[in-house]
């Protein structure tokens, strides 16, 4: 059985402009174990996917699916009540600027220790040596002084940590970390992945990893999720998708991704510049055209359908999420008229 | 074209009941930018690219060391000559627009304060350029609140160029912007770059950004300048830790590790920097020379046209 099943979920929200669907036909599922990517722009979905997951979406949305479980229980009929069990302790989720996330009347320690007293019979004595632990194995240094400040007394790369500790306190099957990076620097984020990653490994914890940046995705999940104006666009194994994107979107963001090991590309066209003397010409990155639809007037079909060069007429009717029968590109699913693999 | 010669700028904290204590944001910054070419800047918080941007542009005065235009300083150029060359395009699209001007006026506003032409003739040229950035005339009259993110950084890269600078300070430009944003907005600046002549400094944490726009990249670390070279050779052959560090854990789309260049421990705080090379408490080669001395930048790599401020960068 799958720790987190998802089936057709869709969520949509009541607006003054009428109804605004947020999310669509949104169907995969997560292991033990696992990390998945989720990789999107802005008014992709992926954030709100996470609140539905949570049971923690505002008022107006409205949540539809055909399954939504996790370790087999329905989230759908799940009485808040028993939501918060869940919440904490058996899905945990980081969010991306720290500094927000914490408490600024509380101390850490505080915080912390009141995560763990939630969930488990504890006495306090008892829950101190635990948050000790939690902060040595996030690796901040000093702990026993760290637990007694507060969140504007750290640095950004520390409160994220905190952030981690108060999320894996109670030992949870499943993290969420949306943008957990984004707001840190870089050799700073290269750590907190590093800390991610060894955690996923010593609990056997999932992890479902969102964030804008194929850079991150492509070197810290198993699986990667592309998604788009509220869909699934692409999926499959990480390194399959990044290395033989098949959806026109995917591929755009791959090719304009600019990285410091593409040097070499330009690096040909100045040696041949500088001999024959003309002026170094930097090449243009291959860019996508046009924006992200607005959710309030969906393009027809295929949403990204307006801004692809290989658009046709049957781009235009309703497109499901098809597996690709490339054998030996496996567990790979895209949502396109006319996907290529190349 | 542009000189800036072992700039400083220093501030003066006073925190009671601490003592009164110096930040050396900047501690000696030097380099040469020539026409058309474009100058990286890389580093993370704290490293003094902020500061070292504000103070090209004069909105703080150095402390000390000269910035040369040509051959003349500021002083001699004037204040207005000297802002009108160098302009500078802001990260945020959405906090650097005055939510209550037009895009035309926004753009058109420098020509008010800076020149003697009259409001058809400043709207015009505002006009003109917006549509070199990709801003329709139908779409001048909108307010910034109804263009995306994308377009709002296009309006301040009209209002930057309005006044025909010869070196645009780029702070980060296409940080806050989606990524499919993001190259659409690097090639207009490319073009841009091609088409008036336009020397760059561009300020970002993004390597691959970095080095895909620029010619020569700049290293910082808290004030100081660590290495300095062409493009090609910093990114390819980093010599100083730090910028093996920046490589290594810059996610590129390879999941290759390096684990050896990994930086460790915290960015330190400009207001207590570690003694002798103040990045000697993250390196993993560092000796106890490292903990005493202060390198200087010396020549390095295969022409020499590089700089390294490491003792050790030919040994590791």
């Amino acid at each position: 059985m799958a720790l987190l099943e998802v089936k057709n979920l869709s969520i949509t929200f009541q607006t003054k402009y009428g109804p605004v669907e947020a999310v669509r036909d949104l169907t995969f599922t997560l292991d033990h174990g696992e990390s998945l990517g989720v990789v999107g722009e802005s008014g992709c979905g992926k954030s709100i996917t996470n609140l539905a997951i949570m049971g923690l979406l505002p008022k107006n949305a409205e949540l539809k699916a055909d399954k939504l479980t996790f370790n087999g229980v329905d989230l759908l009929s799940l009485k808040e009540r028993d939501y918060q069990k869940l919440r904490g302790q058996q899905v945990a989720m980081i969010f991306q600027d720290p500094m927000s996330a914490l408490n600024p009347c509380f101390s850490v320690g505080e915080q912390i220790i009141e995560t763990i007293s939630v969930h488990r019979q504890i006495s306090k004595k008892d829950a101190h040596a635990e948050a000790l632990a939690l902060l040595n194995q996030v690796g901040i240094p000093a702990p026993e002084e760290r637990l007694k400040c507060y969140p504007h007394e750290l640095s950004g790369g520390m409160a994220q940590r905190v952030m981690i500790a108060m999320a894996i306190s109670c030992r949870p099957q499943l993290l969420i970390a949306d943008e957990p990076t984004t707001a840190l620097d870089v050799t700073i984020q290269d750590q907190i992945l590093n800390l991610l990653r060894d955690i996923q490994k010593q609990n056997k914890m999932a992890l479902m990893l969102i964030t804008h940046d194929l850079g991150v995705v492509a070197q810290n999940s198993d699986k990667i999720q592309v998604m788009y104006a509220g869909e699934v666009v692409e999926s499959g194994p990480t390194a399959s998708v990044v290395h033989t994107p098949a959806h026109p979107y995917t591929k755009g963001l791959l090719a304009g991704h600019p990285s410091h090991q593409k040097a070499a590309a330009n690096d040909n066209a100045t040696k041949e510049n500088n001999k024959t003397g003309a002026t170094k010409k930097r090449k243009r990155l291959p860019s996508i055209p046009g924006m992200v639809p607005d959710l309030k007037q969906r393009p027809v079909g295929c949403q990204f359908h307006p801004r692809c060069h290989k658009a046709g007429p049957e781009c235009m009717k309703g497109m499901s999420l098809l597996g690709i029968t490339n054998p030996s590109h496996a567990n790979r699913q895209v949502r396109c008229a006319k996907p290529e693999l190349v | 074209m542009l000189t800036v010669k072992n700039l400083k700028k220093y501030y003066s904290v006073k925190k009671w009941p601490a003592e009164e204590k110096t930040v050396k944001a900047l501690d000696g910054v030097s380099f040469t930018l020539q026409k058309g070419k474009t100058l990286g800047v890389v580093g993370e918080s704290g490293c003094g690219k902020s500061t070292l941007a504000k103070t090209l542009l004069h909105l703080e005065a150095p402390t000390g060391g000269d910035v040369l235009f040509g051959q003349q300083s500021p002083a001699q150029m004037g204040e207005k000559n000297y802002r009108q060359k160098i302009q500078m395009i802001f990260q945020d699209p959405y906090n650097s627009l005055n939510p209550r001007m037009r895009a035309v006026d926004i753009v058109a506003a420098p020509l008010a304060v800076n020149s003697d032409l009259s409001k058809e003739e400043r709207e015009e040229k505002a006009l003109q350029i917006l549509e070199k950035v990709g801003v329709s005339r139908a779409n001048a009259r909108k307010f910034p609140h109804m263009f995306s993110g994308g377009q709002r950084q296009r309006l301040g890269i009209a209002r930057a160029l309005i006044m025909n600078p010869e070196v645009v300070l780029c702070d980060e430009p296409v940080s806050a912007l989606d990524v499919s944003i993001q190259a659409q907005v690097l090639n207009l600046l490319m073009d841009l770059q091609e088409d008036l002549g336009l020397s760059y400094i561009f300020i970002s944490h993004d390597l691959g950004v970095v080095n895909h726009v620029s010619d020569d990249i700049m290293v910082m670390y808290l004030g100081k300048v660590v290495e300095h070279g062409p493009a090609e050779e910093v990114m390819q052959n980093p010599k100083h830790p730090y910028t093996k560090a920046l490589l290594a854990s810059s996610p590129g789309l390879d999941a290759s590790n390096r684990p050896l260049a990994r930086a460790l421990g915290e960015l330190p705080s400009p207001l207590n920097p570690p003694s002798g090379c103040t990045y000697h408490k993250r390196c993993p080669h560092a000796t106890e020379q490292c903990q005493t001395m202060v390198p200087e930048l010396k020549a390095a790599g295969p022409k020499g046209t590089s700089q390294v401020a490491c003792f050790y960068f030919d040994k590791i």
